[in-house]
């Protein structure tokens, strides 16, 4: 996860100029996939303070929609990196797209405030997040 | 008694006015990206400003100069505009950082878009520094920056090893993203020693006639001030390290960071890391917008104070309300607050030279400071700070910005 200045396409683009050579798969996949994960968990943080009433529905509905939006940047820079034909790159960017769908819907959940709907998302947005963590990046 | 109290306000003043938007984020990152490893950094940050502050406190008390106005007086204008225009710039990012600081405090609580609060925001610090007086913001915005204190209260309630919290005072490299580790490191550094930090306080102890008599309380103001300051940039980290860390949560929104206190303090924990980002980016853009509004006067050799009414130093208050609504525009734009507010205190580092070593001319020069010159190792402490920030992020910035590792 970097939470600097983030490694934009034109920077990815610099740096491949300058160093002359293809980025390694394994590390796209890594930093995609600590991202993600760490964009999962603070769903689930969020999720977590919901439900024991410690969070606002509006701040967690907010928390998550910002958790989507960082899955879809974590998606997006492997979607955009070179490499894309890896078949690595494409399952871990594959995960990340479901762990976004699953965040947009339990975003949704909180928002109508159905503890049910929220927990069965919570629990596909674990398996989907311990298939990454075990996958291309492990 | 009166001495007593003046000193006492003036460390509680620099004590709850330490948490703004760069201490917050910085630290909030460092504990969640790097456990307790970065605690040395706010540690030594801590020690560097509390010197400096002293130092431009002295200046100030015994030259009744500010900081920006001795430079221009002893170097000349031609050499002055160089850390002018270099601090001028950085005091325009980092109120952009402060007002966007603001905005997403109201933005925690209300679920509202962030770019409704900027220009309120704006305005809201705008009336304060048209309609108020350099004690009110001193003080009164300050002494509601002491709400940061419940970092300080969440450390203990989550109940930390201490001996693993002290073994992070010590230096140690990470074993793995070396970059990012020096990243955070140089981060904390800018947030901390912040240049418009020193033309303020100096400006400040002008504004309140300080004289050689002062120096004591200078002194202790500095010391113990920026001392339990930094304390609660500690918390912070020691509550990011013990709360996010363990979760693998590595901070990259305020979102994520404001998730920290709720383990510690429940349904207060939100409103409490609000309420402490808001009030400190609010007293902090206060500040700065002030420090710009005093270097440009002093530069020019213009009336400046915030104690007389806008119509007796009309250019004074012209800049500050300039700078105030440039700062909006640069948030408006659409721009990250967290990345920018990374960028902003990066950055400040590798000014950071430019702006101190001209002071440390003076402070050695018996013209402006008589038998109270730097000791070697007053010196000596703010050289090996600023230059070893200095080298590390001429190496880190650009490695971050490229990807590094």
């Amino acid at each position: 996860v970097t939470g600097g200045p983030r490694r934009g396409p034109a920077a990815v683009a610099i740096a491949l100029a300058l160093s002359g050579c293809a980025p390694d798969p394994r590390r796209t996949i890594g930093d995609a996939t600590e991202g993600a994960l760490s964009w999962a968990s603070s769903a689930h943080l969020a999720v977590e303070g919901w439900t024991d009433r410690r969070l606002s529905t509006r701040f967690t509905r907010a928390a998550l929609e910002r958790c989507q939006r960082g899955l879809e940047e974590e998606r997006a820079s492997l979607a955009s990196a070179p490499d894309l034909a890896d078949a690595r790159v494409a399952t871990a960017a594959r995960e990340i797209a479901e762990m976004s769908a699953l965040t947009a819907a339990r975003g949704e959940a909180v928002e109508k405030e159905d503890p049910d709907a929220v927990a069965r998302s919570a629990a596909a947005l674990s398996a989907s997040a311990a298939r990454l963590r075990e996958g291309p990046g492990a | 008694v009166k001495n007593v109290l003046k000193l006492l306000l003036g460390v509680v003043t620099s004590f709850a006015g330490f948490i703004e938007v760069g201490s917050l984020s910085t630290s909030a990152q460092a504990g969640s990206a790097f456990g307790f490893q970065l605690l040395w950094a706010i540690a030594l940050a801590a020690m560097g400003v509390a010197v400096l502050a002293e130092m431009a406190g002295r200046l100030a008390a015994l030259s009744r100069h500010t900081v920006a106005a001795a430079i221009r007086e002893h170097f000349g204008v031609h050499f002055y505009s160089v850390p002018f225009v270099a601090e001028a710039l950085l005091d325009v990012l980092v109120l952009a950082s402060e007002i966007g600081g603001i905005a997403i405090a109201v933005r925690l609580l209300t679920g509202t878009a962030l770019l409704w609060w900027v220009l309120p925001a704006a305005l809201l610090v705008w009336v304060l520094l048209w309609r108020g007086t350099f004690g009110m913001i001193e003080n009164g915005v300050s002494l509601l920056g002491l709400v940061s204190l419940c970092f300080v209260v969440a450390v203990f309630r989550l109940h930390p090893h201490w001996s693993d919290v002290a073994h992070g005072l010590l230096p140690t490299l990470p074993t793995h993203h070396h970059a990012r580790y020096g990243f955070i490191a140089v981060s904390i550094l800018g947030a901390t020693i912040s240049p418009y930090l020193l033309n303020f306080y100096a400006s400040g102890a002008v504004e309140e006639k300080w004289s050689e008599k002062d120096l004591v309380t200078n002194r202790l103001v500095s010391g113990l001030g920026m001392g339990f300051g930094s304390t609660i940039s500690m918390a912070v980290l020691v509550t990011s390290a013990l709360v996010l860390r363990p979760r693998g949560i590595a901070v990259e929104s305020y979102e994520q960071a404001a998730l920290m206190l709720t383990p510690a303090l429940g349904r207060w924990g939100l409103v409490l890391f609000a309420a402490s980002l808001g009030v400190g980016c609010f007293g902090a853009a206060l500040e700065i917008a002030l420090n710009f509004a005093y270097t440009v006067a002093q530069a020019a050799g213009w009336n400046w104070s915030e104690d007389l009414v806008p119509r007796q130093d009309a250019r004074f208050s012209l800049v500050y309300t300039v700078v105030v609504g440039v700062a909006a525009l640069v948030i408006l734009s659409g721009i990250d607050p967290l990345r920018l507010t990374l960028l902003s205190m990066a950055l400040t580092v590798i000014v950071l030279p430019i702006v101190v070593f001209p002071f440390l001319v003076l402070l050695n020069d018996e013209a402006y400071v008589g038998p109270h010159t730097n000791t070697r190792v007053g010196n000596a402490v703010i050289v090996l700070i600023v230059g070893a920030g200095f080298l590390m992020a001429l190496v880190v910035v650009p490695l971050q910005i490229l990807g590094g590792q």
